[in-house]
């Protein structure tokens, strides 16, 4: 019962950092602490560490194997990352002001 | 292992369920085929009806309508018939012939029991995900009957013109919504048995069946599906777009400024350059879903007639994986010609240019498996040889049109159609014929005709290398791709003579297919009867009998001891070694 | 003849080599794909944001932020009883189970709620799929994309959680179907965890 207990408290302190970096989240951009650009590098930085916290904890990917950790993971932050190949154009068109 | 009869399983004694709503992996496996087959008969006949227009322009073909009045008015071809001729063209060879069959039709057919598994590791999901794709194929087919007929974007449907409706053109109404609801089913189906073959591959390989003792077929569809399951969202993600942009009025995809059929367009603040991100990001990964199996076969099929082991299996299967992963990275090699940026298209120059690389390690590795092997040159054994033809003669100009200088000049010629149709369409057709011609008497249990099979080669590959030889010079020349006629451009006037040769050579190659139809029926109830293992290979289908029991094993599931090329082992009394054989058993010290 | 020895290598075949079962690896191996969707259509808001000069951020504190806080804290809430709930079915617990499922499904349609509210309120405002009072017409037919597809997700979610609750309760369900409903679920928060900031923190009016 004793490791029940405490896994329980484990999940408690796992929703109050998430709800915590959530308050965080809103401060950052309710006071427009940082410019647009910078602003988006916070927000997502401390959504990938939420998404990591909700991994680890709520879906139990700690606990699994690495190897398994290691073959669903990579692919799918490679792929993610490839698709911000997409910006270089995005750019482009805004310098151009084509709209 | 001892027998265990509760492993047994019995075939579903229901009609319905046995061969229609089956989720037996080998019926759905010729399922898939069939679909498949249909497929190619439309997309071919689709073919011969572009190469009649564009090799005899102004000529009448009272027949042809009668037969379809609207497309033909006064028995020529109208331009936009010919685009919806060519968009279906396109669709249906790229996506419900080449990447059903060689994945999902031989695939699941034989990925199980070369695993030592008696069904895929969710059969119900199997079943969905073929119902799936035949919806998909009677959505896209319905295409054809709305009004309007089928769309004439290409199988690319770039948007603007995708995106706008009926306004942009005939066939852009309702056709082009059906168009995009299919191929987003088929991204549904395509996920779901691309999910299924890579638990099947991980998770359910009998005993003994390490990473590496798995036969190349199953590293290719295990590479190809594990490539299809991360690059079809992306179209998925697209195609929710572009319906959004169709039905719900947004403007993900649409620029302002536009005057389409002399209104002007007030939609504005998107890029139709997304969409071609969108879709090459899947497209190019796609045409490695294609290949993959292919080059699996391939593998496969030279190493059993050459008596030999694959030259270097572990290089070999990093080269699927390489390849692989490479897809993903190259997908701005599509459009060069879309004004990006120098930098970005040097960098996609050179990501591309690598895919030769691992290209080269299997061409290499091929050559070598084949080196002082002692040769029997059965008709699989000839179409593999033609798959590599292929891969080497498309993939040279493939490096060609890597370079950004050099293909804005080709960009949207016929260079690159005769590029494609060799490395994706020839290639993958000719790994199918040899997949059929192998495996037909595992899956029916009789031989399909040797001689008929050699005659259709020969016949197919002469023809076909006199279609796409002569199209590299058409495109060099300038000619553009999607154009009904050439006769307008002056600078093009000479080379009609090389269209119509073109057409004849297709005319060939398309009445050459009727060898292998005629084959394929007459084989299933007069071919040779077959054994267990005609062709004395290795692998775990050939230990079962022909056609494999419903359970595929038996009562006992396999053990396997040793890797999946083990042939002319010395010291051994035959050429050929069974990954089940156990060690030592067949060579008394 | 004996096969594999327990202590097998791992990838030698005759048992999986991760030690999950097939269904929880294709939960995992569909999730994959699908946060590939969502990070396309996330890419695809986010290159039409950057390639627009008039990008509008309307949204001020009250009561557009403040009412999608209150959406992210049903979600989060909800994830914590989805784990009690996976927690208590791996006890045998079926009745706790059953119990915390069921206040998951309470916070996921709050959420719904919520979320509902929130269109009808820019609809009432005049913002549409194709036009928006602020700026780029892109900006709505963005939001209403992602959330969109999000509460389709939420609402599939739900059944699905319903099914397993009934199916826990009669003892048809085993842990492993609680599992893996827990996956999808969580999946479910996680990606709401990138759409908030993305649509609602980045347009917080000055």
């Amino acid at each position: 019962m004793n490791s029940e207990h405490s896994s329980s408290r484990t999940y408690a302190w796992i929703w109050i950092y998430l709800v915590g970096l959530t308050g965080i989240e809103l401060v950052l951009a309710y006071r427009h602490v940082f410019t647009p650009g910078l602003m988006m590098v916070a927000l997502m930085a401390l959504s990938v560490a939420k998404a990591g916290m909700i991994m680890n904890w709520f879906m139990h990917l700690g606990t699994e194997r690495l190897t398994f950790v290691l073959t669903l993971l990579p692919p799918l932050i490679l792929v993610l990352a490839l698709l911000f190949g997409f910006f270089p154009d995005a750019y482009r068109l805004a310098q151009l002001g084509a709209h | 292992m001892t027998p265990d009869t509760a492993l047994h399983v019995d075939a579903p004694k229901s009609f319905l369920r046995r061969w229609i709503f089956s989720t037996d992996h080998k019926v759905i496996g010729i399922q898939y085929i069939l679909l498949g087959l249909f497929s190619a008969i439309l997309g071919t006949s689709l073919s011969m009806l572009m190469r009649l227009r564009l090799a005899w322009p102004e000529t009448h073909f009272p027949l042809l309508e009668k037969l379809m009045p609207e497309g033909f008015p006064g028995g020529v071809m109208s331009p936009e018939f010919y685009l919806a001729v060519l968009t279906i063209h396109g669709t249906i060879m790229v996506f419900f012939l080449l990447t059903t069959v060689p994945l999902a039709g031989f695939g699941n057919y034989f990925l199980p029991i070369q695993i030592g598994a008696r069904d895929m590791a969710f059969p119900v999901l199997n079943m969905l995900s073929f119902w799936t794709t035949f919806v998909a194929l009677l959505v896209l087919l319905a295409s054809l009957f709305v009004e309007g007929g089928a769309p004439i974007s290409g199988w690319t449907v770039y948007p603007p013109l995708s995106a706008l409706g009926k306004i942009a053109g005939p066939g852009l109404g309702a056709g082009q919504t059906l168009w995009l609801c299919s191929i987003a089913t088929f991204c549904a189906g395509s996920m779901m048995g691309a999910l299924n073959f890579i638990v099947t591959t991980l998770n359910m390989r009998t005993a003994g069946m390490s990473l590496m003792r798995m036969p190349l077929t199953v590293w290719g569809w295990f590479t190809a599906a594990s490539v299809a399951l991360l690059a079809f969202p992306v179209l998925l993600g697209g195609g929710i777009l572009l319906l959004l942009d169709r039905l719900a009025g947004t403007s993900f995809f649409l620029a302002a400024g536009m005057v389409v059929s002399s209104k002007v367009i007030t939609r504005s603040g998107g890029s139709p350059i997304l969409w071609q991100h969108l879709f090459w990001f899947f497209g190019h990964p796609e045409v490695y879903i294609i290949i993959l199996p292919g080059m699996g076969v391939t593998s496969h099929i030279l190493s059993t007639f050459s008596r030999k082991p694959v030259f270097a299996y572990k290089a070999m299967v990093l080269a699927i994986f390489s390849i692989g992963f490479i897809g993903f990275i190259v997908w701005g090699h599509h459009m060069f010609a879309s004004g990006m940026s120098p930098v970005v298209g040097m960098v996609f120059s050179l990501l591309t240019l690598t895919v030769g690389v691992p290209s080269a390690i299997k061409v290499f590795n091929w050559l070598a498996t084949l080196w002082g092997g002692r040769i029997q040159c059965t008709a699989a054994m000839l179409y593999a040889l033609g798959f590599v033809s292929f891969f080497v003669s498309g993939g040279v100009t493939g490096l060609l049109l890597a370079q950004p200088a050099i293909d804005v000049y080709f960009h949207d010629t016929y260079f690159v159609v005769a590029h494609f149709h060799i490395i994706m369409g020839l290639a993958a057709v000719f790994s199918i014929f040899a997949a059929l011609q192998f495996w037909f008497p595992k899956m029916f249990g009789r031989h399909m005709s040797e001689t008929l099979g050699k005659l259709h080669f020969w016949i197919t590959i002469v023809a076909v290398y006199a279609i796409f030889i002569p199209m590299h010079f058409l495109g060099m020349a300038g000619a553009p791709r999607r154009y009904a006629q050439f006769t307008e451009f002056v600078y093009l006037r000479n080379l009609q003579g090389l269209a119509t040769h073109i057409s004849w050579a297709a005319f060939l190659a398309g009445a050459a297919q009727l060898i292998l139809l005629f084959n394929i029926f007459y084989s299933l109830w007069k071919g040779k009867k077959t054994i267990d293992n005609p062709w004395s290979a290795t692998t775990l289908e050939w230990v079962i009998s022909s056609p494999p029991p419903h359970d595929n094993f038996g009562d006992t599931d396999p053990v396997v001891h040793r890797g999946p090329y083990e042939y002319s082992v010395p010291g051994d009394p035959t050429d050929f070694t069974l990954q089940t054989t156990a060690p030592d058993s067949r060579r008394p010290q | 003849m004996i096969a594999t020895p327990p202590a097998a290598h791992l990838w030698n075949g005759g048992s999986s080599p991760y030690g999950v079962g097939h269904k929880k690896l294709g939960m995992w191996l569909f999730l994959v794909s699908d946060s590939i969707t969502f990070g396309a259509l996330l890419i695809s808001c986010m290159y039409a944001r950057v390639s627009s000069p008039n990008w509008p951020t309307p949204f001020p504190a009250w009561p557009s932020i403040a009412f999608a806080s209150l959406m992210t804290l049903c979600l989060l809430t909800s994830s914590l009883t989805m784990v009690f709930a996976v927690d208590a079915s791996k006890r045998g617990d079926r009745r706790a189970a059953v119990r915390n499922i069921l206040w998951t499904v309470l916070g996921g349609a709050a959420f719904m709620v919520l979320h509902a509210n929130e269109w009808l309120r820019l609809i009432a405002e005049g913002v549409r799929p194709w036009s928006n009072p602020w700026g780029a017409p892109l900006f709505s037919a963005a939001f209403f994309t992602l959330t969109g597809l999000h509460m389709v997700h939420v609402f599939t979610g739900l059944i699905y959680l319903l099914i397993v609750a009934t199916g826990t309760r009669s003892g048809k369900r085993t842990h492993e179907d609680v599992e893996i409903c827990g996956l999808y679920w969580h999946f479910v928060d996680l990606v709401w965890m990138f759409i908030f900031p993305l649509i609602y923190l980045m347009s917080v009016s000055q």
